[in-house]
């Protein structure tokens, strides 16, 4: 039965952890690391190079010594050979701030396999990727008009099971603008990383400001576009007849009658609106994911996400 | 196809069909679905419905079962057939041919013509007679038979079953057709008689339809001329290509010099494109007399040069003169299978021989007497006027043939005359002049007086002018008018020579030697002394009985016995005749218990009727009238299986409409 049946099949929410993230998978996952294409600096000295130069074993580069420079880091060697002083600097590994912003909206709660089902356990399995690497992994959700849940600062695998029961408590519902949580998401002090938005960027109002309040931060920004397979081909799961349609969000109406013609202009309308969405992405240097919920989700980690170089 | 009850049928389909779309557009049942976005779903309709205005009846599946289930419904409601048409006016001529080519049995399944014409009328007649569910409108319908002649079967009537009984009293007949008789009827009984509204322009009622149901073979087509209003619809039955062989003339002659002998001649027509071979049989009282030696090839019809017609391939058979000294039925067979069998058989009945009594009426007529002398007759007896005058005082003559040689009475009674140089008591010849030195420039030279005469070497020195009138047929002509004419009048036939054979050098040439027994045999045959004349069917059975003659019968071909009547003129007369075969007529002479039987032969010879291809398109003088062909054997009404049809649609319907659900 697909999501176009009269009475579409009940999602099995999970109930603990371990439905969100299996053994099997954490094993595979181990193993990666999520990856910023930007160095940026860190709060914390954490596993990674920061632009920042400071404290640590990896030598970076002289400069001359300017008043009021620590004299700890003055390199009396080149001093005693040139008599002028100048400043060793050093890298300093910082840690990586991972943000993964879930879409909660009614709109998401849909589709066989669940998008807000399956965007959950992605954001659960990408956050443990974040923490197994010592990232700093911060957790949000919106979805409910002006409300964005918010589970901050996580760091080491400890924190998984806190993850897990956070994003387990959340309840999909509600029709929030993404504008406004993307607004909140770029005011609030998250530090500077990788930002992962996992959403079906279904937005009547249009995702460009959105986007854009989080492009403009230092994020490294990743927008995973959620969609399942009745809304990527509706045809071949059985939507046929005459219909009236209601937006689960603003349930607004729209009648159809479901014809060949129909719906190869609805996918000549879905190609275009994904399109066009990539396009805005590159522009604004922000990595646009097509993810299909009927892909597996360990295949859409291993392989696609390392492909596209969130991960590694 | 006709219906039954279109205006039922249509006022549904009008207060039908439109609501059901109306509904449609407005009470279209949709599947309520939850969607996460109806963003690209409204813009995708937008899409769609830019480029196709009417998107929702092309791509509704459903709407189209619905109209057709619908509009099956109302057809099954117009309640249509399959064969005929309605007709446009309230009353209809059926009139149905039943002449000797409507025998053919040409069908697939063996039935006559006439058998499918009558079937066809039937179904016309309840498809026209208010058989439809809804309508309570009845036709008025006349049913004419016709063939020679047209007869009303059943009158107007509005009683349906009244008409069918009439169609399925017609019988065949062998005749031959003619329609002109059919429109004749049908105008009397279609016009008004009321004189109050004669010569007004309501004086003629709505012209009915005629419905023909023939084989289109008709003879008098070309001289029929329809007047405004007036409608024939025309059935075609018969296949359009349907050879036959026939019998179309028989003749039997007993040789003058020996009267016991008998020779039979036939000639045999064939319509069909191949030639055909055949055997033919002599039968005489019943039993085979002869079959030809050899099979007789009849060539296939041809294309006439002038004109284009088609003219049948034609062969003569004559059979071995055999001994027959007694008189005899003679029937010829062709042993041959065709869908028309009425003309494989022409029968003949042959008196028995007898020697004939001539007179001779003149004032010295030495030189026709000497001829007569020579020939074999009974008797020859010489009268001169005033013994004729004094002899002959009733009607009946004591002899076969009478010759008046330069006299004739005032008035000539009933029988055969040979005529020599005489007008008077011939009103049909009226003289007004004498001429002279006359030779003869025209003769009929296929007339059997003119067997083995020649008249080219006749000069006549002096004649009488005359001018024809009445039925006079010229024999010979010169360029003054007639030499030799036969009147004929009822009963009476007249060989008349425009001058006295003194006059002329004919008297002692061998061609006059020849003329004279040539006439005297004509003129005995033709008053049936020699070989009884066959009947063509439609001809009336007339012969002189003996006064007193009573308790008068008909035996007709298929045994049935009509009693007949004696007329005032002491002539019987029955018919017409209608069926070929053999009719015995049979009366007790005057004080005689024994019945006197005279046998008389009916023939089918005729060459039109025996051409069997159908015509398709009837052309009357003015009009041409396409047939239109029965296609099934029976009417049948196809409302049962539209409503079938209907129900099957629904039930694709319900599976289409559930489909979406299954």
């Amino acid at each position: 039965m697909s999501g176009f049946a009269p009475d579409p099949p009940r999602v099995v929410r999970p109930t603990r952890v371990d439905d969100l993230i299996d053994s099997r998978l954490m094993a595979r996952l181990q193993r990666l690391d999520v990856v910023s294409r930007k160095i940026f600096s860190g709060r914390i000295q954490g596993e990674r190079r920061s632009r920042r130069r400071g404290i640590s074993v990896e030598f970076a580069d002289f400069r001359p010594y300017v008043h009021g420079d620590d004299l700890r880091f003055v390199d009396w060697n080149i001093y005693g050979r040139l008599d002028r002083l100048f400043m060793k600097i050093f890298l300093e590994e910082e840690d990586l701030s991972l943000v993964i912003a879930l879409d909660t909206s009614a709109s998401m709660d849909w589709g066989t396999p669940n998008k807000f089902e399956y965007a959950r356990r992605l954001a659960m399995a990408l956050g443990y990727i974040g923490l197994s690497n010592q990232n700093r992994v911060s957790l949000c959700a919106f979805g409910e008009a002006g409300g964005l849940q918010r589970l901050t600062n996580l760091r080491g695998r400890r924190r998984t099971r806190e993850m897990g029961e956070w994003l387990l408590g959340l309840e999909p519902g509600g029709s929030g603008t993404f504008d406004e949580a993307m607004k909140t998401l770029a005011l609030s002090r998250m530090g500077r990383g990788v930002m992962i938005v996992l959403s079906d960027y279904m937005f009547k109002a249009g995702y460009e400001t959105g986007l854009r309040m989080v492009a403009g931060r230092g994020f490294d920004l990743f927008a995973a576009q959620v969609l399942s397979p009745e809304e990527l081909d509706p045809g071949a799961q059985g939507m046929a007849g005459d219909l009236r349609l209601v937006d689960l969000e603003d349930q607004t109406e729209t009648e159809v009658t479901v014809s060949q013609k129909l719906l190869r202009a609805y996918k000549e309308r879905l190609n275009r609106y994904c399109g066009d969405l990539r396009e805005y992405c590159i522009r604004r240097d922000i990595t646009h994911m097509l993810v299909n919920t009927s892909t597996d989700l360990d295949v859409l980690l291993i392989e696609y996400f390392r492909r596209r170089g969130l991960l590694r | 196809m006709s219906w039954l009850t279109p205006l039922t049928g249509l006022l549904v389909a009008a207060f039908a069909v439109p609501p059901l779309l109306l509904l449609y557009f407005l009470k279209l049942r949709r599947g309520q679905r939850d969607i996460p976005s109806t963003l690209l779903w409204t813009r995708s309709v937008e899409d769609v419905r830019a480029n196709a205005p009417f998107q929702r009846i092309r791509y509704s599946l459903l709407l189209l079962l619905q109209l057709i289930i619908l509009i099956l419904l109302v057809l099954a409601l117009a309640q249509p057939q399959l064969e005929g048409s309605g007709s446009a006016s309230g009353r209809t001529v059926i009139a149905i041919d039943r002449s000797g080519s409507m025998n053919a049995t040409d069908s697939p399944d063996g039935r006559s013509r006439l058998e499918l014409a009558k079937e066809a009328a039937i179904e016309r007649v309840e498809s026209l007679h208010g058989g439809g569910l809804f309508s309570g409108g009845s036709e008025e319908i006349m049913v004419i038979a016709f063939s020679e002649g047209a007869e009303v079967i059943a009158p107007f009537t509005d009683s349906r079953q009244q008409a069918i009984s009439a169609i399925r009293a017609i019988e065949p007949t062998d005749t031959t057709t003619s329609i002109e008789k059919v429109i004749d009827l049908a105008r009397v009984f279609t016009t008004s008689t009321d004189p109050e509204s004669l010569g007004s322009s309501e004086s003629l009622q709505e012209p009915a339809t005629l419905e023909l149901f023939s084989d289109g073979r008709i003879s008098d087509l070309d001289e029929i001329a329809l007047r405004t209003g007036e409608l024939v619809r025309y059935t075609v039955l018969g296949s359009s290509s349907a050879p036959n062989v026939g019998i179309t003339q028989i003749a039997a002659e007993r040789p003058w010099n020996r009267p016991t002998m008998m020779q039979v001649f036939v000639v045999i027509d064939n319509h069909g494109p191949e030639p055909v071979e055949l055997d033919v049989e002599l039968r005489v009282d019943g039993s085979a007399r002869a079959v030809t030696p050899r099979p007789i090839t009849i060539p296939p019809r041809q294309e006439s040069t002038v004109g284009g017609a088609l003219l049948p391939g034609r062969e003569q058979v004559a059979f071995v003169p055999f001994e027959q000294p007694r008189g005899a039925q003679i029937e010829v067979r062709l042993l041959h299978d065709d869908q028309l069998s009425g003309d494989n058989r022409a029968r003949l009945v042959v008196p028995p021989p007898r020697a004939l009594n001539v007179g001779l009426v003149g004032e010295d007529p030495f030189v026709i007497q000497s001829l007569l002398e020579g020939m074999p007759l009974e008797s020859l007896e010489v009268l001169d006027p005033e013994s004729y005058l004094a002899l002959v005082d009733e009607d009946a003559l004591p002899w076969d043939v009478v010759v008046f040689d330069g006299w004739t009475p005032e008035q000539i009674p009933r029988g055969q005359f040979l005529v020599l140089g005489s007008l008077e008591g011939i009103e049909e010849l009226s003289p007004f002049d004498t001429t002279e030195r006359v030779f003869v420039r025209s003769s009929e030279d296929d007339h059997p007086v003119f067997r083995f005469v020649n008249l080219d070497d006749l000069f006549i020195w002096k004649m009488s002018k005359v001018v024809v009138a009445g039925d006079v047929e010229v024999l010979a002509e010169s360029q003054e008018g007639p030499v030799i004419a036969l009147v004929e009048r009822p009963g009476t036939q007249i060989l008349w020579l425009a001058f006295d054979v003194l006059d002329s050098t004919w008297w002692h040439q061998r061609s006059f030697a020849n003329f004279v027994p040539n006439a005297i045999e004509f003129l005995a045959s033709s008053g049936g002394s020699l070989v009884q004349k066959a009947l063509l069917p439609g001809e009336v059975i007339s012969m002189a009985l003996p006064a007193g003659a009573r308790s008068l019968q008909v035996k007709q071909p298929d045994e049935s016995v009509v009693e007949g009547f004696l007329g005032v003129d002491g002539r019987f007369s029955w018919g017409p005749v209608l069926r070929a075969g053999i009719y015995e007529v049979s009366w007790l002479p005057p004080g005689e218990d024994e019945r006197a039987r005279v046998p008389v032969a009916v023939n089918l010879l005729d060459s039109r009727e025996g051409r069997l291809d159908a015509v398709e398109q009837l052309e009357l003088s003015v009009d041409r009238i396409s047939g239109t062909r029965r296609t099934s054997s029976a009417l049948v009404a196809i409302w049962p299986w539209l409503l079938v049809a209907g129900l099957v649609m629904l039930v694709l319907e319900w599976y289409v409409y559930h489909r979406r659900s299954l």
